[in-house]
């Protein structure tokens, strides 16, 4: 087997448009070089590596056909972070806070950027230091996207104020959460944001 | 079913000003989080021991990041100071600190929670 494919052989494994995985080589998300004639050859290593780390996730299962009744569709919250300590907690607090929420984890920039296109969440939660693609780069590449104007980003790192100076640029007008509060601090951004019946919901007492 | 860890202590001092400034006096999420870290701290002892072994410090060093941010909202200052000098080191390029500090980390974090 080549160790490259082409465009449409990675759109078919990726079960994306051939335009979308145009746009991941052009952003570099996927790592690609062109023949002489300009067409985009893929690396499948990064393709293998793209789908073991979007396989990671809970993505939930596209529907199979038509449906007779219409089900309100579930606020979604994509957190990229690939801290386990912490995929945790913003999950516990999810299930505390916002019950009725489907929260998606992507553990590197790459899987972020594609299971952001494929969910279009309404909250991204992202931290700055990632593998890969750094998470001021992921920010900067997503605010420049229009479709990007329908989400919430909150940016929740580790790195104290001083720390955070090179990744300025990146941060510019967007709530940071620092770790340690992540606790005190994250819900009450969320309430904001997400729908109310979320919380009414998370109040309510199960049968 | 029986489990390998010892249920994390939310009675000591450190756990206590935790659970007051960091969960917003929720001991019950403390609890779960601790839980959650005590399974995952063992992954990090291999973690970090290969990373040791093979000389990676940029892994090492987000490793230490990773560890030293769990165990400040955990409230252990004592290993959160070791698990940031081995982050500062690593960073640095020192590998023989690195693997002093690792030590020290990896021999707390193995016999997790403290008892």
């Amino acid at each position: 087997m080549s160790e490259d494919c082409t465009t449409l052989e990675a759109a078919r494994l990726l079960g994306m448009s051939v335009r979308s995985v145009q746009l991941m080589v052009d952003r570099g998300e996927l790592v690609a070089w062109k023949t002489p004639g300009g067409h985009r050859r893929i690396a499948r290593a990064s393709l293998e590596h793209l789908r073991a780390t979007v396989g990671k996730t809970s993505l939930p299962p596209r529907a199979a056909g038509p449906k007779t009744t219409t089900k309100p569709q579930r606020p979604r919250v994509l957190l990229i972070d690939d801290s386990i300590h912490f995929q945790k907690l913003v999950s516990l607090l999810m299930r505390q806070h916002f019950p009725d929420v489907e929260l998606h984890i992507a553990d590197d920039g790459i899987a972020g950027l594609a299971l952001y296109g494929q969910l279009q969440p309404q909250v991204l939660i992202v931290d700055i230091l990632l593998p890969g693609i750094d998470g001021a780069t992921l920010i900067t590449s997503l605010r420049s996207h229009a479709q990007f104007a329908h989400s919430r980003l909150v940016v929740v790192t580790s790195l104290d104020e001083a720390q955070r100076a090179p990744y300025a640029f990146a941060l510019d007008q967007l709530p940071v959460v620092h770790k340690p509060r992540l606790v005190t601090e994250l819900p009450g951004l969320l309430t904001q944001w997400l729908p109310a019946r979320s919380l009414e919901q998370g109040d309510a007492v199960a049968p | 079913m029986t489990t390998r860890h010892r249920q994390p202590s939310v009675a000591t001092p450190g756990a206590r000003a935790a659970i007051a400034a960091n969960f917003d006096g929720d001991e019950q999420l403390y609890q779960a989080f601790a839980v959650s870290c005590a399974t995952q701290f063992a992954h990090d002892v291999s973690a970090g021991q290969a990373r040791c072994d093979a000389g990676d410090l940029p892994a090492l060093r987000r490793l230490a990041h990773d560890l030293a941010s769990a165990l400040t909202l955990l409230g252990h200052d004592e290993l959160f100071a070791v698990a940031r000098t081995l982050e500062s080191q690593a960073a640095a390029g020192d590998l023989h600190s690195a693997r002093a500090s690792w030590r020290v980390l990896r021999t707390q974090l193995a016999d997790w929670p403290p008892p």
